[in-house]
């Protein structure tokens, strides 16, 4: 389903990051992380053609918002989850952004995240 | 002027009436024969817009033909002309008028101004009828006829169908000859044709009767004796007319009859008087004259003058005033700019003593002709139906009783405007009455007369200044005498003449030649007429000069020697009445004891009259006396009877020369007593010119005076009310009031003061210290006297005696109208019930502050607008401010900055409207950092529901604030937390699913990683008080390993050992370290070390730099054949989470006797 796309996945919580890597992974794409800071994700990112991102909000060492301005620079769609919502100034600044509110399944998830792939190519 | 040239040969009759007359008129023509041969033109004051029925409704009550009047419509007998709405209707050689529209309301005057055509075109034929209505309009028309002598009448006032109005102004003008009702007119007029038809042969061309005047001189001399007047000087011509006419009212057929009429019936003679004033006058009549006047003589008469001049205007004939008043406003005008204003009297005199009471009243009916609508708002005050002349204007003008012709007149006058009395006299009269005024006016004054009046006859008198407005200025001449006064003349030849002209012509050859023929010269003196000598020869002239004792005297006969002069005298005498030189020889004198000869020579100098006829007399001396010498030629006895002769001669001349003496004494003293009465007389006459003059001043003070006596009776009324004003308001103040004269003395007192001291009304004058007072205040007399010292207010308590009363004591200057200090007030305020009240009030205050500074609240008490004026002690211990600072607005100071504006708009509105104020917001504390306030205002309210004031608090909430903040972080806190949890856990059941074959297993992995995941959360959160308190990683590892331990078990035998260092753990991390200890723990119980019984694990931990290293070790287990083919998910899981969450590694050695797992994880993650 995701072809072989590079995800990155950024999520503090173990549990949460091994079951949205492990569902890329099953829908066929690749997968990058799981990040569980900003500092590692914008390492890992570094030089790599991503197709798309898997963001939750709040990462170890802070605010996703950094991350989310770099991917965003770099036109990667962004597919947020989280268990309060979107930082206020990142929505008011991006409104358009795609969000999931956790826990959510996996399935739902790499739907959206196809959708956005596909979205991104097109355009 | 009448129009005689066709003459109609009816009478015409006008009638005026107003909107209302009609039922007026219907009785009037119902009363009337359709075949009278007069004609009648009625006159009604119609509304312009509305069609008049008048026509139509006439119609009906008369048979003689009813018409609306048009333009040149003849005037014809026996029919009824009646105006039409909106238009100005006239007469003119028998035709009417009719021009329009009418002139607006204000200045409309129909009746008048037919009435005045009809009175000058028909004259005599003319007859007047006011009937009923409002307003003046009518009475000038009627003063009209008269004068043109018709007839005019009016309606009685008791008429049933009279409204108030008209007809009254008619009558009141004096001039209506009869008043009568409505009903009775009708026969008065056919009398009144039957009359004039009777005596129409008796007149000439003009309408003057012939005969009327053979009486004439009889009737004056009647006149003159009951009314001081004498008319026997006025146009003779207008004299007939008057008396021809009053026959006509009284239809006396000869003038023979009106005489007897007269002598029955004096009271004939008074209207006769009357008919004869008669005048036309009004305001402005003539308004270009004025104006004229106006520009030429007032507007520059004012120029210069100020508060000390007076300007003096004298109108004789001025009737009812109107022309007074129109110079007084004019002069008004012309002054109104200027300050200081000089004084302007304007005399206006008239001989008709009923006008000059009107005039005095200053009130005329409304609408008055003449006067602008801005004139009469500026001017006048309406009062009713009548208008009254402003007091400023009425002031200017001195009205009295006065006759130009009989009195002498008034004197150093700027202007006299005499408009349309000198037609009435006669040239003689007017000649005499121009030399009054030209006595009367200043060198600078003007006059002004009517538009037909003149000075023809005494141009030496006035120059014309403006011909068309009748304005003349006074010339100068030498001559300015009385003419009125005959007085003896005045002038007294001045004796000195010739001395002064003596000393002109003489030149010096003249003067010298006759020094040297002096001593040739018969001494001689020259004297005037009246032997005064005015020159001397000189010489041996002293020996016939004889200083006589007295005063030096000039006088010949005073200083002749004796001897000579009975005999100087004479030839005097002679040479004056002859006028030539007389000569006397041998006179006989006794010089320097020898007897001379003395020729004397008497002779008058040039005849000329100038010269004052001086006469020279001279002496020759012709040397002794010889006849002593020379004895007659006769005998002895001859001798004897001349000696015993020239005794007898001797004794006789010494005898007539004491006579002649005597006589010339006697003659002196005569003649110098007449030089006395001449001057006198002199002194007498100037003395009776100013007496006159004072006279005439005497009559404008009088007249003044009255006027003032009038208004100081007023004033004294209104004086009386006003004292009884003020002594009712005293009263009712109750306010016991004490008036103090400067002594001391009671001056006044009210009933009150009664109660304070014993006094009575006889105590009015007492001195206040002998008056019993109740008053315990012995500095009384002091403090009045300090008040009376200092001219200030004091005020004080004072109680009485028995102190059950208490006062409030204010001494006050009394100050005069005039500002003058004459003692005090002393006003005693009962204010005992309010010293109660104060008691009451204090106390409840008392209370209030207790209770103010015992709450924990700051509080305060704010005016009704806002400003705050006390705070409890709690406020200013908070804020260390003070007072002065807080007031009013200062608060604002401590509030915080950011709430300043919220807060105190939110206050205001709170002020305006009165509702409830409540806020919170920060204040700052002495310490400088802000607390939160709950702030509350009430407003309290007055017994009329006004707000008097605000109580306001202030609660310190800061500490409920913060906890508030804190519940509400926690709250946040633990959603996302709760979140979290559900994410955690959706995570924990996807993973599990993907390892587990059955769902036994499946339940039991969740199970197992989900007591995990809780026994962190106890770790952390503690026993559920909210608040996380750090564990240590020996407490989680104890309780991860918890269900395989047998916490009974001695230290030795159990299957876990731990061992490391206190390390705190905290925060997110402690989640992930339990989870990978339970996925060792699990694999360990599955397939590792404690799988058996024999099975051990060793836990330990040590810090290594920033590091946390923990070393899980398995023992005794089943032997371990290497990592397991493809990695446990639990390991995975593990793996991740020390490399994701806690930035650490994690190793595995999968040793023979048993796993061995080594872990990093970096610190700061584990305490965050």
């Amino acid at each position: 389903m995701l072809n072989r796309a590079l995800v990155l996945v950024a999520e503090d919580e173990p549990f949460i990051a091994l079951d949205v890597a492990m569902a890329v992974e099953d829908a066929g794409g690749e997968v990058l992380g799981p990040a569980a800071s900003v500092r590692e994700a914008l390492e890992l990112i570094d030089g790599r053609d991503i197709a798309a991102a898997i963001l939750d909000v709040n990462l170890i060492d802070g605010d996703v918002s950094p991350l989310a301005e770099a991917l965003i620079a770099r036109g990667v769609p962004i597919l947020f989850q989280s268990g309060i919502g979107l930082p206020l100034d990142l929505a008011a600044r991006f409104p358009d952004l795609a969000f999931r509110l956790k826990p959510c399944t996996a399935a739902v998830l790499v739907r959206q995240l196809a959708d956005l792939i596909a979205a991104q190519k097109t355009a | 002027m009448p129009t005689k040239t066709e003459p109609p040969k009816t009478l015409v009759v006008g009638i005026g009436a107003s909107a209302g007359g009609l039922e007026a008129f219907k009785s009037f023509f119902a009363n009337l024969p359709s075949d009278s041969g007069m004609a009648f033109v009625l006159v009604q004051h119609l509304s312009p817009d509305h069609k008049s029925l008048l026509a139509e409704l006439v119609a009906r009550s008369t048979t003689m033909p009813v018409v609306e009047a048009a333009n040149d419509m003849a005037v014809v007998a026996n029919r009824v002309f009646v105006i039409p709405p909106d238009a100005t209707m006239t007469i003119r050689r028998g035709r009417l008028r009719v021009v329009r529209p009418a002139p607006p309301r204000e200045s409309r005057r129909p009746i008048d101004t037919f009435l005045g055509s009809l009175a000058e075109d028909l004259g005599e034929r003319a007859i007047g009828i006011i009937l009923s209505g409002t307003g003046s309009d009518g009475a000038h028309g009627l003063a009209a006829i008269k004068e043109h002598g018709g007839l005019t009448l009016a309606q009685a006032e008791y008429d049933s169908h009279a409204l108030p109005g008209m007809p009254q102004s008619a009558a009141a003008t004096g001039r209506v000859d009869d008043v009568l009702a409505v009903e009775a007119m009708p026969a008065r007029l056919t009398a009144h044709q039957r009359h004039l038809a009777e005596v129409a042969g008796a007149k000439d061309g003009d309408g003057v009767r012939q005969d009327a005047g053979s009486q004439l001189a009889p009737i004056m001399v009647e006149l003159r004796a009951r009314s001081g007047h004498d008319f026997s000087e006025y146009k003779e011509r207008t004299l007939t007319r008057r008396v021809q006419r009053r026959m006509q009212v009284l239809q006396v057929a000869t003038p023979e009859a009106y005489l007897a009429s007269l002598r029955d019936k004096p009271e004939e003679l008074d209207l006769l008087f009357h008919e004869l004033l008669i005048g036309v006058t009004q305001f402005f009549r003539d308004p270009a004259a004025f104006e004229a006047l106006d520009a030429a003589v007032l507007k520059p008469l004012m120029k210069g003058k100020g508060a000390d001049d007076e300007i003096r205007v004298w109108v004789p004939g001025c009737a009812t005033g109107e022309e007074a008043f129109t110079l007084a406003i004019l002069l008004r005008e012309a002054m109104s700019d200027r300050r200081p204003k000089p004084r302007v009297q304007i005399f206006a005199t008239d001989i008709d003593d009923r006008a000059i009471a009107a005039a005095r009243q200053g009130r005329f009916r409304a609408p008055v002709a003449g006067l602008s609508p801005e004139r009469l708002e500026r001017w006048f005050t309406p009062d009713g139906h009548y208008v009254c002349v402003r007091p400023e204007i009425r002031e200017m003008c001195v009205f009295s009783t006065h006759s130009v012709i009989k009195h002498p007149p008034f004197s150093k006058l700027d202007l006299i405007s005499c408009r349309n009395l000198l037609i009435y006299l006669d040239p003689a009269l007017q000649s005499r009455v121009m030399h009054t005024f030209h006595y009367a006016l200043k060198p600078a004054g003007h006059l002004f007369l009517g538009s037909s009046e003149s000075v023809t006859r005494t141009t030496d008198l006035f120059a014309a200044e403006d011909k068309k407005a009748r304005i003349f200025a006074r010339r100068a001449v030498v001559e300015r005498a009385l003419p009125d006064v005959r007085l003896p003349d005045r002038r007294v030849v001045v004796a000195r003449e010739p001395d002064a002209k003596s000393r002109v012509s003489d030149d010096r050859i003249d003067v010298n030649a006759r020094r040297i023929m002096e001593k040739y010269y018969p001494p001689h003196v020259v004297v005037d007429r009246r032997y005064q000598i005015v020159r001397f020869s000189g010489g041996e002239m002293g020996r016939y000069l004889e200083p006589s004792a007295g005063r030096p005297s000039f006088g010949l006969f005073d200083i002749l020697r004796k001897p000579l002069r009975p005999a100087v005298r004479a030839a005097l005498h002679l040479a004056e009445a002859s006028n030539a030189p007389v000569r006397r020889e041998h006179l006989s004198l006794r010089i320097d004891g020898q007897n001379r000869l003395v020729t004397l020579i008497v002779e008058p100098m040039t005849p000329h009259a100038e010269d004052g006829g001086l006469i020279v007399l001279a002496f020759q001396d012709d040397g002794h006396s010889v006849r002593q010498g020379k004895p007659g030629p006769a005998g002895q006895e001859m001798a004897e009877r001349v000696k015993a002769l020239e005794q007898e001669l001797l004794t006789t001349r010494t005898q007539l020369q004491s006579s002649v003496d005597e006589y010339e004494t006697v003659n002196e003293e005569m003649k110098s007593s007449n030089e006395e009465y001449q001057s006198v007389n002199e002194e007498l006459q100037s003395t009776n010119e100013e007496m006159e003059t004072a006279k005439e001043e005497m009559q404008s003070v009088n007249e003044e005076l009255q006027t003032m006596n009038a208004e100081m009776v007023s004033k004294n009324e209104q004086l009386t009310t006003l004292n009884s004003d003020i002594s009712n308001l005293l009263e009712s103040t109750e306010i016991a009031t004490l008036f103090l004269d400067d002594q001391l003395r009671v001056r006044s007192f009210t009933r009150g003061v009664s109660e304070i001291f014993h006094m009575r009304d006889s105590d009015v004058g007492r001195p206040i210290a002998q008056i019993v007072s109740l008053l315990h205040y012995p500095e009384l007399e002091a403090d009045v006297k300090g008040v009376i010292r200092k001219l200030v207010v004091s005020e004080r308590e004072v109680a009485l005696r028995d102190h059950n009363m208490t006062f409030n004591l204010r001494i006050r200057p009394y100050r005069t109208v005039d500002n003058l200090i004459s003692g005090v007030v002393m006003t005693f305020l009962d204010i005992t019930a309010r010293q109660t009240a104060d008691r009451s009030l204090r106390e409840s205050e008392q209370q209030f502050h207790a209770l103010a500074e015992s709450i924990p609240q700051l509080a305060w008490i704010m005016d009704a607008d806002g400003g705050i004026y006390w705070f409890n002690r709690r406020w200013f211990d908070y804020t260390s401010t003070t007072l002065e600072k807080m007031r009013g607005w200062g608060w604002r100071d401590v509030l915080h900055p950011d709430e300043t504006d919220r807060v105190v708009s939110r206050l205001k509105h709170s002020i305006k409207t009165g509702e409830l104020w409540e806020d919170t917001f920060p204040l700052r504390g002495a310490d400088g950092q802000y607390r939160w306030f709950l702030s509350r205002a009430e407003p309290i309210r007055d017994a009329s529901d006004q707000i008097v004031r605000w109580f306001g608090t202030n609660t310190d909430i800061e500490d409920q604030r913060r906890d508030a903040e804190q519940q509400a972080l926690l709250l946040r806190e633990l959603d996302h937390r709760v979140k979290n949890l559900f994410a955690i856990v959706g995570g924990v059941v996807t993973l599990s699913a993907r390892t587990a074959t059955t769902p036994k297993q499946m339940a039991e992995t969740v199970q197992g990683r989900l007591g995990a995941l809780a026994k962190a959360h106890l770790l952390i959160q503690g026993s559920g008080s909210g608040t996380q308190h750090p564990s240590s990683v020996e407490a989680l590892v104890s309780a991860i390993l918890a269900p395989y331990q047998d916490p009974a078990a001695p230290p030795d035998t159990r299957r876990a050992t731990l061992d490391g260092p206190d390390v705190p753990l905290s925060g997110e991390a402690v989640t992930s370290l339990a989870l990978v200890l339970h996925e060792l723990a699990t694999n360990a119980a599955k397939y590792g070390a404690l799988s058996t019984p024999e099975g051990r694990v060793l836990i330990s931990w040590r810090i290594v730099g920033a590091e946390l290293e923990l070393t899980w070790r398995e023992r005794g287990g089943p032997p371990v054949s290497g990592p397991p083919a493809r990695e446990g998910f639990g390991s995975l899981l593990a793996r991740r989470s020390i490399g994701g969450q806690l930035g650490g590694r994690m190793t595995f050695d999968w040793a023979a006797e048993g796993l061995t797992v080594h872990m990093c994880a970096a610190r700061e993650r584990l305490t965050p």
